[in-house]
């Protein structure tokens, strides 16, 4: 797995709703907004286990995920990797789900949001992690 | 080309002509890999316009798989965007026409250094037009204003 830069990692901690971009069955790329988070347990997204990306990732795990700051300079980083279910992810999703709906709506709204998530299982939600092949930069 | 989501065709080119925020494009590399580009875009009805220097990477892989998925969505709450998958054509001729629109939309200030430049470049500038098979809108406006972001 590539080494990830203090500069770049501090960015991935920014609040920037990423893209995701899976594979769908004819070969074509598909987008799909999503939340991230970085930490030293590795970039990790949820999702539905119904969603089409997670039914695409289960097919063919590649994916490419970009992160950018729609304000000039447009600051932007590019991961292209892997995705693969997160080993323990059953007793990590809530708190992960939680660290991450704070960092997106606040401490208020991140908790009502994640309480949602507080009684799922792998077999509702998918805790995934990119294993990165390739990091591109801009503005970084 | 098929519409889904809230909004109708009409409130989708609204959207795609009052935001000012670069798309996300993702194509298939030689290898296959799904890989994502940001960039500029204008738009033409439903249809989209990007440019890149001709000897851009992205510019061989669409050449080799026509058809890419796009995003715009902005960061700020409530959550809402537009995202899809498109046919493309490349085109020299348009390359320079395109990069002009793109300058006077995006750089507030045109006779920057930054316009400038990238303007300089114009000549070996391709248009990227994406024409969409099918988009998807999504609107958490109501949703979100039940909650306090608004």
């Amino acid at each position: 797995m590539k080494t990830v830069s203090n500069a770049v990692g501090e960015f991935l901690k920014r609040p920037l709703v990423s893209t995701l971009a899976t594979i769908d069955e004819d070969g074509s790329p598909r987008t799909r907004a999503i939340w991230h988070d970085w930490s030293e347990q590795g970039l990790l997204l949820f999702t539905s286990t119904k969603s089409p990306k997670w039914k695409n990732i289960e097919i063919d795990n590649r994916v490419s995920l970009c992160v950018d700051d729609p304000e000039p300079p447009y600051k932007s980083v590019i991961i292209d990797g892997h995705a693969v279910r997160k080993s323990g992810e059953e007793d990590l999703l809530y708190p992960i789900v939680l660290k991450m709906a704070k960092k997106y709506y606040g401490e208020t709204e991140g908790r009502n949001f994640a309480n949602s998530y507080q009684n799922m299982t792998p077999a509702d939600v998918a805790l995934f992690e990119i294993v990165i092949d390739r990091i591109t930069t801009q503005e970084i | 080309m098929k519409l889904h989501g809230p909004w109708s065709s009409e409130e989708i080119q609204r959207f795609l002509k009052e935001t000012t925020i670069p798309m996300q494009i993702a194509v298939n590399d030689t290898n296959t890999n799904p890989l994502l580009i940001s960039l500029w875009f204008i738009s033409d009805g439903l249809s989209l316009w990007c440019a890149t220097q001709n000897s851009a990477k992205i510019l061989s892989h669409l050449q080799s798989h026509p058809v890419c998925g796009f995003q715009i969505s902005p960061e700020t709450m409530p959550y809402r965007g537009v995202r899809g998958q498109a046919k493309v054509t490349l085109s020299d001729d348009d390359g320079p026409r395109i990069l002009e629109t793109l300058v006077d939309k995006y750089i507030a200030e045109q006779e920057s250094d930054f316009s400038r430049w990238l303007l300089a470049r114009k000549d070996t500038e391709i248009a990227i037009k994406l024409e969409p098979l099918k988009i998807t809108s999504w609107d958490y406006s109501a949703r979100m204003k039940k909650n306090s972001w608004e």
